[in-house]
C-alpha cells in the first residue's frame, strides 16, 4: 500500500516521493510560478493485487491501481491514464529478483470532437458512442525476458481495447454496468483484460494509523475506524491470465514446493525523460528532445513505501529494481513502525537491529524480502521486496481476511485478495506475530496480536468475476466527499460578497422561475438591488406544487459570480442533488428541519439561460430556478 | 454587459476607498469569504493542523503544513501566509534540525519573496545532504532562471529530470525552452504536463494558461479554447479569465476584455491584473480611470512588498510606464543586482531609457536579449532604445520582429508599435 492518500489527504505532499514545496506564486508573470507538489497521481501506483482467480482456478488474476483520490464528482477530464506512461506488471518466476516476463499496457487518447473540451457531447449509451468525446484505448503486450534479462519475445496480446468511460452520473453514463462490462476484452493468451475506472479497494484508516499510529478503539479489532478511502474511485489495470501463462516452465504447479509454483508480483510505471533543450552535436539545432526510460513509481507488497522506506529514500526507492534492494533491507530489518508500536502502545515487540546483525527482523524479512519458508519462499531467492503467491494453493472455500495470520494460506502475504485486511496484518506482524516462526521461544505480545485499524472491510462489496473490483462511484448517486471546487458544497457559509468584487448586481432584467414536479411556472420580473449586494432579482416565493422552496426565486447576475440558494421544507434530512441544464454540478445537505444552503454555488462564465434544478434525494421534492447569466 | 460594467466601475471605485482606508481589505475579504474549508488545500491544512496538535514533535506534519501553505498562496495570490510559513519551519527546525527538507522548503520560500541567491544557497545545502530528491533540482533551477544562470538551470532541470520525468520537471523545462525561443518545444513539454497531470486541479489549470499564452502567438482560437479548458477544471480561476481577456481585446472587443480583467482582480487582487484594467483604459484614452485601476496596481504591489516580497523588477517597469521615472530607475538597479537575468536586465535597460539615458541602456538591452530574441517586450524595448540612440534601421527590425512574435504581446504598447511599423 504504498498509499499516496497519505500525500493527498494528510499533506498532499507530505510523505513519499513528493517533497513538501512548491515553487510559490509570483506576482508578476517575469517569475514563473511552477507548481513543484504535483504528487504525479497518474503515475502513482497504489496497491496490487495477486491472486488464483477463486471462480476460474486454472488462472491467476493481477490488478494494478493508480490515480488514487478520484472524487466522483470531480471533473471527468481529471481522471484518465498518462498516455505518456509505461504501466507494466511484471513478473519474476524464479525467485532471482529480476523480472523473467512483464505485462506492459500503452494508452492513446482521442478526441472525436477536437473542437470541445467536452468531456461527453451527450449520453454515452456505448463505448462507440460519438458522444463518448474524450476517450482512451489501450495495448497490452507480452514480454518474455531471456536468461540474460534482454527482451526474448515481444508479443502484442491485445490492442485497441477501449477503456469505458468514467462514472460521470445516470444522464452522463447511463447503465453504467454495461458500458463497463463491454470493456472487458480477450486476450490471445486466453486470458481477459480491463483498465478503467473503479471502486478504490482498499480499506484503510487513513486519519491515523500510518502517520500517528493512532488507534481509534484500541487495541484496533473492534471497528470503528473509517475508511479514508470511502467514495473514492481509482484506474485500474486488471489482468486474468492461465496459470500457465506466468510459471517458468509453462506448467501447471502440482504442489506448493513445486519448484514452478512460486511467482513474484510488482508493478511499475516509467515515463521518458526530456532533453531540456535541443541540441545537436554542435550545441544547437537538434530535434530530438526524447530522453531515456525513467521508472517513477513501484510497488510490491502493500505498506512498504509509506511504513518502510523513509521520506529522503522515496525517490530512489521508486525508481530501484528488485535486483537492487539490498539498499533497503535495514528499513525492514530493524523498522521505525517496531518502535513507534513499543513507544505508543507499549507492546513488547520482537528485539530488532541492523540487517546482518542478531537481533535483524528475520520475521519481517521473510515477509517483505524473501517469502516465508515452505509457502511463499522460492529456493535460492535473492532478497528483494516483490508481493510472493504461491499458485499452487487453491482458492479458500472461505477466505479469512487475515489471510495467513488468519490461518488461510491463500490470503497475503501470500499473494493479496481484494479483501485481505493488509493494513492489520501488516502492524501485527511488525508487532511480532510471525516471529514465534523463526523464534518458537518468543511469545508475541496478546495486544499485539490484537491492533488494527478498525477498518476491516472494503466501502462497496466485491463482484463475485472478473475484475472483482466494486463499480466507480458515480458523480450523481454519491457524492461522499465535499467537492473540491465551484460546485456547492453542504452546510457550509455563505459565498463572497461586497468587497471582493465577486459579487453579483440585480439590475432589473427578467428573470424566470419554474417548479419543477408541479410543472406550474411563474414568471416574475427582477428587480434586485443596484449596486454591489448580493443579487437576487425578484422577491416573489417559489409555488410548488409539493411545497419545497428555493430563494432567490429568480436571479439576474454576472458570470462566475458567487450564489446561495437557500431550499426550504426539503425531507427533513436529506441530500439534495442539484443540475444545472440537466449536468449534476453538486449537492446540498438537508438538514433536520428541511433547509439547506448550497454556499458559494458559482454561477457559469458563459452568459445565457440557465435553468438550476434542486431535487431531494429521498423526499423528490423538486425546484428549479431559472437564472439569467450576464 | 451593461451590468459588467456597471459591476467594474462600481467594484473599481469602492475598492480604491476601501484600499485607502485600510490597505489589504480586500485580501482579508478574500481570507474570510475562504474560511470554511471547502477546498482541498482548506481541507489539507486543517487535517495538518489537527495532526500538529495530536503529535506536535513531528516534523512532517510541519512540513506538510508549509507545503500546504505554498499551495493556498498559489491558489489565493495572498503572500501574507509566508510569514504563517516561516513560524511553521522554525517548529519544524526545532523538532528535527537536520531534516534537509526544511532547507529546502525555506529555499522555496526564498524564491517566492524572489530572494533567489539566498534561495540557492539553502537548495544546494539541502541538496548535498539529500542528492536523491528530485524536487529539490526544481527549487534549484527556479532559482537559476531568475539569477540568469541559464546553462546551470539547463544542467540543474536535466538532472531533476532523468531523476523523475513527471509535472513538476516537464513544466520548467518548458519555461526554459521559451526563455531560449523553443516555442514548439515549450508547447510539448506543457501538453506532456498536462497528460503527466497532477495532484491539485489548480495545477493542471495553470499550465492550459502557460499553454493558451504561448498558443497567443500564432492562434488566437487556440489560445481560447486552452483558456477555457483552464476555466472549466478551475472554475473561477483568475489567470485564465486574464486570458481570455487578453484574447478578448486581441479580437477588438475591449469590454468583454475588462469585464474579465476586472473578475480576475476580484478574485486575486494582482497588480498585473489592475494594470491590464488600466492598460486597456488608458489605451481607450480614459486616462482618469486609468489612473484609477494604476493606483489599485500601486496598492496592491505595497502590499505584496509589505509581506516580504521583494517587488523591485515588476515595480520598476511599472513605475517606467505608468508613475515615476526615478523611482523607476532606483528600483531597476535594486532589480538588476539581485536578479541579473534577462528581464532584470530589460528592468534596468528600460528604466534607463525612460531616464534619457538610452545609451547607458544599450548594453544591458544586449544583455536582455542574450538568449536571443524571443520575448516580444524585450525586443519592443530594444527597438525603443536603438530608436532613441538613432538607429532607426536596427530600431525597425526590432519592431517588425517584436510584431511577428506575438502582435498581441501588450496592450499599452500595441498602439505605439503600430505607429512605428506605420511607413
Amino acid at each position: 500500500m504504498k498509499h499516496t492518500s497519505l500525500r493527498q489527504v494528510l499533506a498532499s505532499a507530505l510523505v513519499a516521493g513528493t517533497f513538501v514545496a512548491a515553487a510559490p506564486l509570483a506576482f508578476a508573470s517575469s517569475h514563473r510560478e511552477a507548481p513543484l507538489i504535483s504528487g504525479d497521481p497518474k503515475a502513482d501506483a497504489t496497491d496490487l493485487f495477486a491472486f488464483r482467480s477463486p471462480d476460474a482456478p486454472s488462472t491467476v488474476t493481477l490488478i494494478a491501481d493508480y490515480l488514487p483520490f478520484e472524487e466522483p464528482a470531480g471533473g471527468p477530464n481529471f481522471y484518465s491514464f498518462d498516455d505518456n506512461v509505461l504501466y507494466e506488471i511484471k513478473i519474476d518466476n524464479n525467485g532471482d529478483a529480476v523480472p523473467d516476463m512483464s505485462y506492459q499496457f500503452r494508452f492513446t487518447s482521442t478526441t472525436v470532437n477536437p473542437a470541445t473540451f467536452l468531456y461527453n457531447t451527450g449520453p454515452i449509451t456505448s463505448l462507440t458512442d460519438p458522444d463518448f468525446n474524450v476517450r482512451q484505448s489501450y495495448t497490452v503486450t507480452k514480454v518474455v525476458y531471456g536468461r540474460n534479462g534482454r527482451v526474448g519475445t515481444s508479443t502484442v496480446i491485445a490492442q485497441n481495447v477501449p477503456v469505458p468511460p468514467v462514472n460521470v452520473g445516470p444522464k452522463s453514463t447511463p447503465n453504467y454496468a454495461a458500458l463497463q462490462a463491454a470493456a472487458i476484452m480477450p486476450l490471445t493468451n486466453g486470458g481477459k483484460v480491463f483498465a478503467g475506472q473503479s471502486d478504490d479497494p482498499f480499506f484503510v484508516e487513513l486519519g491515523g494509523l500510518f502517520d500517528l499510529l493512532t488507534i481509534r478503539h484500541l487495541p484496533g479489532n473492534v471497528g470503528g475506524g473509517v475508511d479514508g478511502l470511502k467514495g473514492y474511485n481509482v484506474q485500474s489495470i486488471a489482468l486474468q491470465v492461465p496459470i500457465t501463462d506466468v510459471t517458468n516452465d509453462g506448467g501447471t504447479p502440482t504442489t506448493a514446493s513445486s519448484s514452478n509454483a512460486i511467482i513474484g508480483v510488482w508493478t511499475t510505471a516509467s515515463r521518458q525523460s526530456m532533453r531540456v533543450l535541443r541540441r545537436d552535436e554542435h550545441g544547437r539545432g537538434g530535434t530530438d528532445h526524447s530522453g531515456d526510460w525513467v521508472q517513477v513509481s513501484r510497488l510490491g507488497a502493500p505498506l512498504v513505501n509509506e511504513v518502510v522506506i523513509p521520506i529522503q529514500d522515496k525517490d530512489i526507492w521508486n525508481s530501484s529494481k528488485p535486483v537492487n534492494d539490498a539498499q533497503f533491507a535495514n528499513y525492514v530489518a530493524n523498522p521505525e513502525l517496531g518502535n513507534l508500536l513499543h513507544g505508543l502502545y507499549s507492546i513488547a515487540v520482537p528485539p530488532q537491529g541492523d540487517f546482518g546483525t542478531a537481533n535483524q527482523r528475520d520475521d519481517l524479512e521473510a515477509i517483505f524480502l524473501t517469502g516465508i519458508p515452505g509457502l511463499t519462499k522460492p529456493t535460492n531467492v535473492t532478497p528483494s521486496e516483490e508481493l510472493r503467491l504461491n499458485l499452487a494453493v487453491a482458492p479458500s472455500a472461505h477466505p479469512n481476511s487475515l489471510g495467513v495470520l488468519g490461518g488461510d494460506t491463500q490470503g497475503y502475504p501470500n499473494g493479496r485478495r481484494l479483501a485481505d485486511d493488509v493494513t492489520d496484518i501488516s502492524i501485527r506482524a511488525v508487532a511480532g506475530a510471525a516471529y514465534p516462526l523463526f523464534h518458537p521461544s518468543f511469545t508475541p505480545d496478546a495486544t499485539g496480536l490484537q491492533l488494527g485499524d478498525g477498518v476491516d472491510a472494503n466501502d462497496a462489496a466485491f463482484r463475485p468475476s472478473f475484475p472483482y473490483l466494486a463499480l466507480p462511484w458515480g458523480g450523481f448517486a454519491s457524492i461522499p466527499h465535499p467537492t473540491e471546487t465551484g460546485a456547492a458544497t453542504t452546510g457550509t457559509g455563505s459565498g463572497s460578497t461586497g468587497g471582493t468584487g465577486t459579487t453579483t448586481t440585480g439590475t432589473g432584467g427578467t428573470a424566470t422561475t419554474t417548479t419543477g414536479t408541479g410543472g406550474s411556472t411563474a414568471t416574475t420580473t427582477g428587480s434586485g438591488g443596484t449596486g454591489t449586494s448580493t443579487g437576487s432579482g425578484g422577491s416573489t416565493t417559489t409555488p410548488s406544487s409539493n411545497g419545497a422552496t428555493i430563494s432567490p426565486p429568480s436571479l439576474t447576475a454576472l458570470h462566475g459570480t458567487h450564489v446561495d440558494f437557500n431550499g426550504r421544507n426539503f425531507g427533513h434530512e436529506e441530500t439534495v442533488n442539484i443540475t444545472r441544464n440537466g449536468v449534476m454540478i453538486g449537492t446540498a445537505h438537508a438538514d433536520g428541519g428541511g433547509n439547506f444552503t448550497t454556499g458559494s454555488l458559482v454561477l457559469p462564465n458563459t452568459p445565457g439561460t440557465y435553468t438550476y434544478v434542486f431535487v431531494g434525494q429521498n423526499s423528490g421534492k423538486t425546484v428549479s430556478v431559472v437564472v439569467l447569466v450576464n | 454587459m451593461n451590468t459588467a460594467w456597471r459591476t467594474t466601475l462600481g467594484y473599481s471605485a469602492i475598492a480604491v476607498a476601501f484600499f485607502v482606508v485600510s490597505v489589504g481589505f480586500v485580501l482579508v475579504q478574500v481570507h474570510s469569504a475562504q474560511s470554511a474549508p471547502t477546498t482541498a488545500i482548506d481541507r489539507s491544512i486543517a487535517k495538518l493542523n489537527d495532526e500538529i496538535r495530536n503529535q506536535p514533535n513531528e516534523s512532517k506534519f510541519y512540513l506538510g503544513l508549509a507545503g500546504a501553505y505554498v499551495q493556498k498562496i498559489r491558489e489565493t495570490a495572498d503572500s501574507s501566509y509566508y510569514a504563517t510559513i516561516d513560524k511553521t519551519l522554525d517548529e519544524a527546525a526545532r523538532v528535527d534540525p537536520t531534516n534537509a527538507h526544511i532547507d529546502a522548503m525555506r529555499a522555496t520560500v526564498q524564491n517566492g519573496r524572489h530572494h533567489f541567491a539566498q534561495g540557492r544557497e539553502l537548495i544546494l545545502k539541502a541538496i548535498q545532504q539529500d542528492p536523491h530528491v528530485a524536487d529539490f533540482y526544481g527549487i534549484e533551477a527556479d532559482s537559476e532562471i531568475e539569477l540568469g544562470m541559464y546553462s546551470e538551470a539547463e544542467r540543474t532541470l536535466q538532472t531533476m529530470s532523468d531523476l523523475k520525468p513527471n509535472y513538476s520537471a516537464f513544466t520548467r523545462i518548458a519555461y526554459l525552452r521559451e526563455l531560449t525561443g523553443d516555442i514548439q518545444g515549450a508547447q510539448d513539454a506543457l501538453k506532456r504536463a498536462i497528460a503527466a497531470g497532477s495532484t491539485y486541479t489548480e495545477n493542471v489549470a495553470w499550465v492550459y494558461v502557460e499553454l493558451g499564452l504561448l498558443q497567443m502567438r500564432k492562434s488566437l482560437s487556440d489560445a481560447k479554447m486552452s483558456f477555457d479548458t483552464a476555466l472549466q477544471i478551475e472554475p473561477q480561476y483568475a489567470p485564465a479569465l486574464e486570458g481570455l481577456g487578453k484574447v478578448a481585446y486581441a479580437e477588438g472587443n475591449a469590454a468583454e476584455a475588462l469585464s474579465d480583467f476586472s473578475q480576475a482582480f476580484a478574485l486575486r487582487p494582482l497588480a498585473q491584473y489592475a494594470i491590464d484594467l488600466g492598460d486597456v483604459y488608458s489605451v481607450q484614452g480614459d486616462t482618469a480611470k486609468a489612473a484609477q485601476e494604476y493606483s489599485l496596481a500601486r496598492v496592491a504591489y505595497e502590499k505584496t512588498s509589505s509581506s516580504g516580497v521583494s517587488t523591485d523588477m515588476e515595480y520598476s517597469l511599472f513605475h517606467a510606464d505608468h508613475g515615476d521615472s526615478a523611482t523607476a530607475l532606483e528600483k531597476a538597479k535594486r532589480a538588476y543586482a539581485d536578479r541579473p537575468s534577462i528581464y532584470g536586465a530589460d528592468a534596468y535597460a528600460w528604466a534607463l531609457y525612460k531616464n534619457d539615458r538610452a545609451k547607458e541602456a544599450t548594453q544591458y538591452v544586449r544583455q536582455a536579449l542574450r538568449l536571443g530574441q524571443n520575448d516580444p517586450l524585450i525586443v519592443f524595448h530594444a527597438g525603443m532604445i536603438a530608436q532613441a540612440n538613432g538607429h532607426i534601421g536596427e530600431a525597425h527590425a526590432y519592431f517588425k520582429k517584436a510584431e511577428s512574435l506575438n502582435p498581441h504581446f501588450s496592450i499599452f504598447y500595441r498602439p505605439i508599435l503600430a505607429q512605428k511599423l506605420t511607413p
